[in-house]
């Protein structure tokens, strides 16, 4: 089973032993699962040639030995239609979607299955590394001769491929959960990040990016097109877009916010005047609020109709006409009322709320003792102007330990 | 919370980027754009101005008074050449240098070129904590209290602090700088002779003007630099789009650079050579300027060379560990549990922890530690540039921000110079080393 780095560089012989040149690379397509080498790319003096695998009788860590006599000029140079294993591949960093981490190619492993020679898996280790010095006797020095292979279905190479030659770019990575994702992209340099979520669909993104820390959304969303990041920023919630436009710098917030649905715009330019860490700043201002007045049944009618996501109605907040907290109701409760039942009479009136200039810990220590998932957010005339749920504080509320996430520094 | 003018059509996707957008902008929204960019070229340059080079510039300004003034404007032509390369290799890949070159260049010659960088990155870490040593005992404070406490607050500020809480300390820090032009002015030099220097260089064929002439530039321009400004522009997430601005970032750090090189070379000018007093080390620069321009004129002198020091030993080993763990493929989050990402932990804990225990080794030679670093730089630094070069010229890699043929001569004579200047060097170095000449 040779590794990518025995046989590059070995020289290549035809049928009758005489040398064509040197071996520069090998081509797959990777739409295959486990792909099989295509074409192998043999230099001479000056240029590079493209010999389809049908001419190919084996190739080892020594030589690489043809089929027949060939005369190498008659070979066209490589395309651009297939992955290089060695040029776009090698010392490359890549997904490994099964340990949800970024990994550096030390080296491939090749496979030879029924005459065919085919991508088997990733070698990441140092024993690699090791290998590529040509000092691999170092590593069984200390016990770690065996290479640690990561299974080529298993990975993702979006990031080191240009997308053009991808037929569906980060195929692989798209089917993570977006939770995943987000860790992944956490490794990646903001341009990498970038290049990622420009690929995926908006909402998949909105939730990766929400997964990383402050400083690195903002340089992800500076490094991101304008447009795409717009439509990104529409998908999130309006409070965590507030965040990420209040960390770029003020000429890229504005030009984000241009490009953004004028009516997202709004309530995402509304939060950004509260200060970062008051429950003005943290809240949500996309929120279903019930009027007392309303039945039951219209409710939940209206309910079906608008299916707002599932943390918008944690809790059901009931106002009066003038848009003041008046009450709140849980799903069970509309439910399990008659449907021609005023609001007003099954709701409880008795709702924990904070005010827009409270701070961060005082939401926090009110949702921990109310015990609740959500709590609404009134400014000083008792208008409801959206809320905080238990996800926006919960940095506060949960070990530190848990909140370990790779972040980037620099230098 | 109609706000019409946040509201216009929306637009389609503008030329190049912001780009397109920022010509339609005010003045004062272009300086806030620049103030939002600015960062990884100021503070390389401000850093650059190091322990090693405070060294330098004093010990040039003593022997040879103004005479080596026309290197600065020199140095920092190159200094501003070399930090564009770095910051558009960093702008259009996002990655940093060291994935950038073990991406093009494979595992031996990135083996090679970091192994180097980390020889000559723990030479320099030393010299900053003698630095601060020096800067200390200036003041009269012992080396084995202030030394152990800086190490603690920069790893305290690193581990605790992320990217851009610890640029804005950075660069509050670069300000401190001012520290060298006020004691520059204080030292009254002779202004008509370091106008006259600055521009007009002089030439002298002995071993000791050539030696200091090079190690001039070669405290100016450094390897660590390029890999700095590079991951630093790639990690703000600074694009082609911000390119312009980028630029503008490093030609300020360059002339910043040489504006406080050219203040220490004038004062020590000012005080030690007209004085007839050529030694040079930083204390004797710094004590020399007492009883000719006050205390407060050493005073300044010592804390700009404590607080430079303190910027490089944050910069520096982070540079490294962030250069290696990058290239080699190691986990290197500075938020992960130690065992977790033990290489970063141990190339950044190991620097800090070497360069402060070599200090305090009773009866080290701290004037050689300090010129070490300018040595194994110099030997490395053509290598990076070469690296450098080749990547600006690769299509694959740089698309249209590809070097064009005026870049490609101007950086290509830089670096031309500086390996004939880097061969002298060590030519000068072994015939000294050999007893032929003496220095």
């Amino acid at each position: 089973m040779p590794f990518l780095s025995q046989v590059l560089g070995r020289p290549t012989l035809d049928a009758d032993g005489t040398r064509v040149g040197i071996l520069r690379d090998l081509l797959v397509s990777t739409d295959i699962p486990y792909p099989p080498m295509a074409a192998i790319v043999v230099g001479d003096r000056a240029h590079l040639h493209a010999i389809p695998w049908l001419h190919v009788a084996s190739v080892t860590p020594r030589v690489t030995a043809l089929r027949s006599r060939v005369r190498l000029e008659a070979f066209p140079a490589p395309g651009e239609d297939m992955i290089w294993l060695g040029r776009d591949l090698l010392d490359k960093q890549i997904v490994d979607t099964h340990g949800v981490k970024l990994v550096r190619v030390n080296d491939l492993s090749l496979t030879p299955i029924n005459g065919d020679l085919r991508l088997a898996g990733v070698d990441n280790s140092v024993a690699g590394l090791l290998r590529r010095l040509g000092v691999e006797w170092l590593a069984r020095l200390f016990g770690r001769g065996r290479p640690r292979l990561i299974d080529w279905e298993q990975v993702d190479i979006g990031p080191a491929v240009d997308e053009i030659r991808l037929k569906v770019p980060f195929e692989r990575l798209r089917r993570m959960p977006p939770a995943d994702i987000g860790v992944v992209i956490s490794q990646m340099s903001p341009g990498e990040a970038a290049d990622v979520l420009e690929a995926l669909d908006d909402e998949i993104a909105a939730d990766a990016l929400a997964e990383l820390t402050d400083e690195h959304q903002a340089a992800v969303v500076n490094a991101m097109e304008p447009e795409e990041a717009a439509d990104v920023l529409e998908q999130m919630a309006p409070d965590e877009a507030a965040d990420i436009l209040g960390d770029v710098h003020e000429e890229r917030a504005s030009e984000l916010m241009r490009l953004m649905e004028p009516h997202t715009a709004q309530e995402v330019q509304s939060l950004l005047i509260y200060e970062e860490d008051t429950a003005g700043g943290l809240m949500n201002s996309r929120l279903f609020a019930v009027s007392e007045m309303e039945t039951a049944g219209r409710v939940l009618e209206d309910l079906r109709r608008a299916s707002p996501p599932e943390d918008e109605i944690y809790y059901l907040y009931v106002v009066d006409s003038g848009g003041r907290l008046r009450g709140v109701l849980s799903l069970r409760d509309l439910v399990v009322a008659q449907p021609d039942a005023l609001i007003a009479d099954c709701m409880r009136q008795d709702v924990a709320f904070v005010r827009l200039e409270d701070s961060k810990e005082e939401v926090a220590r009110k949702l921990i003792h109310y015990n609740l998932l959500a709590i609404p957010v009134v400014d000083e005339h008792g208008h409801l102007k959206g809320m905080v749920t238990v996800d926006d504080v919960l940095d506060l509320v949960t070990p530190r330990a848990w909140q370990n996430r790779p972040r980037r520094m620099t230098g | 919370m109609t706000n019409q003018a946040l509201r216009p059509p929306r637009l389609g996707r503008p030329l190049i980027g912001g780009l397109a957008l920022l010509q339609r902008w005010g003045p004062w929204q272009r300086v806030a754009l620049f103030l939002a960019v600015m960062g990884p070229g100021l503070i390389t340059g401000i850093v650059d101005d190091d322990a090693t080079g405070i060294a330098g510039y004093s010990i040039a300004g003593s022997r040879f008074g103004y005479k080596l003034l026309w290197t600065l404007t020199l140095a920092s032509i190159a200094l501003g050449i070399c930090g564009e390369m770095s910051a558009r290799i960093g702008a259009v890949t996002g990655k940093g240098l060291g994935e950038v070159i073990r991406e093009r260049f494979g595992v031996r010659i990135t083996s090679f070129a970091l192994l180097v960088l980390l020889v000559a990155n723990v030479a320099t870490t030393i010299a900053e904590f003698s630095g601060i040593a020096s800067g200390a005992e200036i003041f009269g404070v012992s080396r084995y209290i202030v030394v152990p406490i800086a190490a603690l607050f920069v790893f305290a500020v690193v581990v605790y602090g992320t990217y851009f809480r610890v640029e804005k300390v950075l660069i509050a820090g670069s300000l401190v700088m001012v520290c060298y032009i006020i004691a520059g002015f204080l030292a009254r030099p002779d202004w008509g002779a370091v106008a006259v220097h600055s521009v007009v260089p002089t030439v002298q064929a002995n071993v000791a003007y050539l030696s200091i002439m090079i190690g001039v530039f070669g405290t100016t321009i450094t390897p660590w630099q390029q890999f700095y400004l590079e991951s630093s522009v790639a990690d703000k997430g600074l694009g082609e789009r911000e390119l312009k601005m980028e630029r503008l970032d490093v030609l300020v750090g360059a002339v910043a650079s040489a504006a406080i090189a050219f203040f220490i070379m004038v004062t020590a000018a000012a005080t030690l050579y007209t004085h007839g007093e050529p030694s040079g080390t930083v204390e004797e620069v710094a004590q020399s300027l007492r009883p000719l321009a006050g205390d407060f004129a050493a005073n300044l002198f010592a804390i700009g060379l404590i607080n430079v020091s303190l910027l490089a030993i944050a910069v520096l080993p982070l540079t490294t560990a962030y250069a290696l763990c990058g290239a080699f493929g190691w986990e290197r989050s500075i938020n992960l549990p130690l065992r977790k990402a033990p290489a970063f932990f141990g190339i950044f804990g190991g620097l800090i922890l070497l360069g402060a225990a070599a200090v305090l080794v009773p009866g080290v030679p701290l004037l050689l530690l300090l010129l070490i670093p300018n040595v194994v730089g110099a030997v490395l630094l053509p290598v990076i540039l070469i690296l450098m070069l080749i990547v600006l010229n690769d299509r694959l890699i740089m698309g249209r921000w590809t070097n064009s043929a005026g870049w490609n001569i101007a950086a290509w004579t830089v670096t031309g110079a500086l390996i004939v200047l880097t061969v002298v060097y060590a030519i000068i170095a072994v015939l000294q080393a050999t007893g032929v000449v003496s220095g």
